[in-house]
């Protein structure tokens, strides 16, 4: 029997829904905080969720990832008295099933709990491989698994996939991924990128050309599109695509069927495509640069591939992953990250997403030579200096720090535990500041803080604070 | 972006190759390599390969170390149009593939684009 968790404080709701799920012969467990019903989440195997915003304890939406963070997670149904825009968004974009509001019929409702449960049940009957190949694709965060998931259902079947997101979050390899495990593996996977050809040869460079087409065409030529034969196209970018050549190519994907530039022969290319791009191609639809019927075509299967910040759980497997590449080629010993390191790591935004985040580790494994221990000083200066105007001194509450170490009355510390305690991060937090106002300058360091030079280094060395902030 | 050329010492074509894209890429600082050991040196996450490739033997040695340019934006301009030449080259996932013959021009167009286009990424990055 299909079983269902609600998490609400309104136990009349609760009570009215219980009742009415009960009537299609499912049972429900009611939780009436956040913290209750994510444990119940995490302890049994529920089918669906039914999940309020507003608790007393906390925000449904922002737990989302922790209900989903099992290995066979709930599909997520959102309940709210007051629906949002953003909301939903939020929602639907962190992998819930649904939004509805309480004021939606009882049938509504209980719709969409039957609506998710048959989803569910046809979801866990398909047979997905079991080894998945994902080279280079690293993480097991919520977002990850259920890309895995979705490159799992992609490769078992032939239909064209758009996959969008931001630039360096790893299209391209979840593309790779699909080919790798579909039935055309061992066949060509040409990419085109539509944003390097120049725009008087992408239609040459993707359909070929016959000898004499156009100056410069001195001997024929097969097109990309054709060296896809049985296998994937991959176009990048194709948001770049030029608007003339998007209605060509929408034949060739419908017909599988092109002639090269200056031929009158037609030629078949039974190709499997997959395209990618970082634009809303929606919004260049609204705005007349990218056709509709061919955005149709491309999106039978979408995939929207998270950025770093949205999955920072995967940061540090990352970081580590890279780390330990960069070291083995540079025939270095792998080195370990100090712990202000990888906050800092763990911290910035990676608005370049998980290229940023290998370049970086590249730097910093060179800039360490032979240390073995990666420290702050390491990272390149924007990120250190991110971290800086972060930390603002005058917010420094060393009683709310205590606070949160030692959280609830059975856990207070002794005295001399607690005022040491304080005492570290208060010397902490004063080096950091110190070092940031004086750039590193030990000399004026030693005058402001009154402290010996020996002292100061001592005192550097025990936090491991660099000189440089 | 580092751009990096892999090519044939005392080779008509590769030394042609390399003065015309001197010569039309003059704001570009292109680091010209001549054995496949040389580029790991140069190699990082942001670099533009360029392999202009003279055999079928160095096709397949590059191949060998495919790995270390998974996150590097390759061009290969190969030795001949053999449809077992070409399918190799498609492994290495090139944003440009072309031969011998392809007009030099098209290949520096492609090559700007690809730079500018890395140059706006990191404009919006910022």
């Amino acid at each position: 029997m299909s079983k269902i968790l609600i998490i609400d404080d309104n136990t009349n709701f609760c009570a009215l829904i219980k009742r009415a799920i009960k009537h299609y012969g499912f049972d429900a467990i009611i939780k009436n905080t956040l913290t209750e019903g994510v444990r119940e989440s995490q302890k049994n195997q529920y089918d669906i969720v039914l999940l309020d915003v507003n608790l007393p304890d906390g925000n449904g939406l922002e737990v989302i990832p922790a209900i989903r963070s099992i290995a066979l997670p709930p599909e997520i149904i959102i309940i709210t008295a007051e629906g949002s825009c953003d909301g939903a968004e939020f929602a639907i974009k962190y992998g819930a099933w649904d939004y509805i509001q309480k004021g939606d019929s009882l049938h509504e409702i209980t719709f969409s709990i039957i609506r998710a449960l048959e989803y569910r049940e046809k979801k866990l009957s398909q047979k997905i491989p079991i080894a998945l190949k994902t080279d280079g694709i690293i993480g097991n965060s919520p977002h990850m698994k259920d890309l895995k998931d979705l490159i799992a259902q992609a490769a078992v079947s032939d239909a064209n996939v758009l996959i969008t997101g931001e630039t360096g979050t790893g299209k391209e390899l979840t593309a790779r991924a699909i080919h790798e495990n579909s039935s055309r593996a061992d066949n060509n996977f040409v990419v085109v990128d539509c944003a390097a050809l120049p725009e008087n040869l992408v239609e040459s460079m993707l359909l070929g050309h016959e000898k004499g087409a156009f100056t410069g065409a001195v001997m024929s030529k097969k097109g990309l599109v054709e060296h896809a034969h049985e296998g994937t196209l991959f176009l990048d970018e194709i948001g770049e695509m030029p608007y003339y050549l998007q209605k060509i190519f929408l034949r060739v994907l419908q017909e599988r069927r092109f002639r090269p530039v200056g031929s009158t022969r037609e030629v078949t290319s039974n190709f499997r495509l997959i395209a990618a791009t970082n634009r809303d191609l929606d919004a260049m639809v609204r705005e007349e640069t990218f056709r509709e019927d061919l955005l149709y075509r491309l999106r039978t299967i979408s995939i929207i591939q998270p950025p770093l910040r949205d999955r920072k759980g995967d940061i540090r497997d990352l970081a580590f992953h890279y780390a330990f590449k960069y070291c083995t080629e540079n025939g270095l010993e792998t080195k370990g990250f100090s712990p202000e390191f990888l906050e800092m790591v763990m911290f910035y935004d990676w608005p370049g997403n998980i290229r940023e985040l290998i370049n970086v580790m590249e730097q910093s494994v060179i800039v360490s030579r032979d240390e073995p221990i990666l420290f702050p000083i390491h990272l390149p200066k924007y990120i250190r200096v991110k971290f800086a105007r972060s930390t603002n001194f005058t917010e420094f509450d060393p009683h709310k720090k205590q606070n949160e170490s030692h959280p609830g009355l059975d856990s207070l510390p002794s005295l001399k535990e607690y005022r040491e305690n304080i005492v570290s991060i208060a010397e902490k937090e004063y080096l950091k500041e110190l070092m940031k106002k004086t750039e590193g300058d030990i000399e004026k360091a030693c005058i402001i803080s009154n402290l010996k030079r020996a002292r100061l280094y001592s005192l550097l060395k025990k936090y491991s604070i660099s000189k440089i902030i | 972006m580092k751009v990096i050329l892999l090519t044939k010492k005392f080779n008509k074509n590769g030394e042609r190759f390399v003065k015309k894209l001197n010569n039309s890429l003059n704001e570009v600082d292109i680091k010209v390599v001549y054995s496949l050991s040389d580029i790991f040196q140069y190699i990082s996450i942001n670099s533009l390969i360029i392999f202009h490739v003279d055999s079928h033997n160095t096709l397949v040695d590059i191949l060998l170390y495919r790995e270390k340019f998974e996150w590097s934006k390759i061009i290969i301009i190969l030795p001949d149009e053999d449809e077992n030449t070409i399918a190799k080259g498609l492994l290495l996932k090139p944003r440009f593939i072309s031969t011998n013959d392809h007009n030099i021009n098209d290949i520096l167009a492609v090559i700007n684009n690809i730079i500018s286009n890395e140059k706006s990424k990191k404009q919006n990055n910022k």
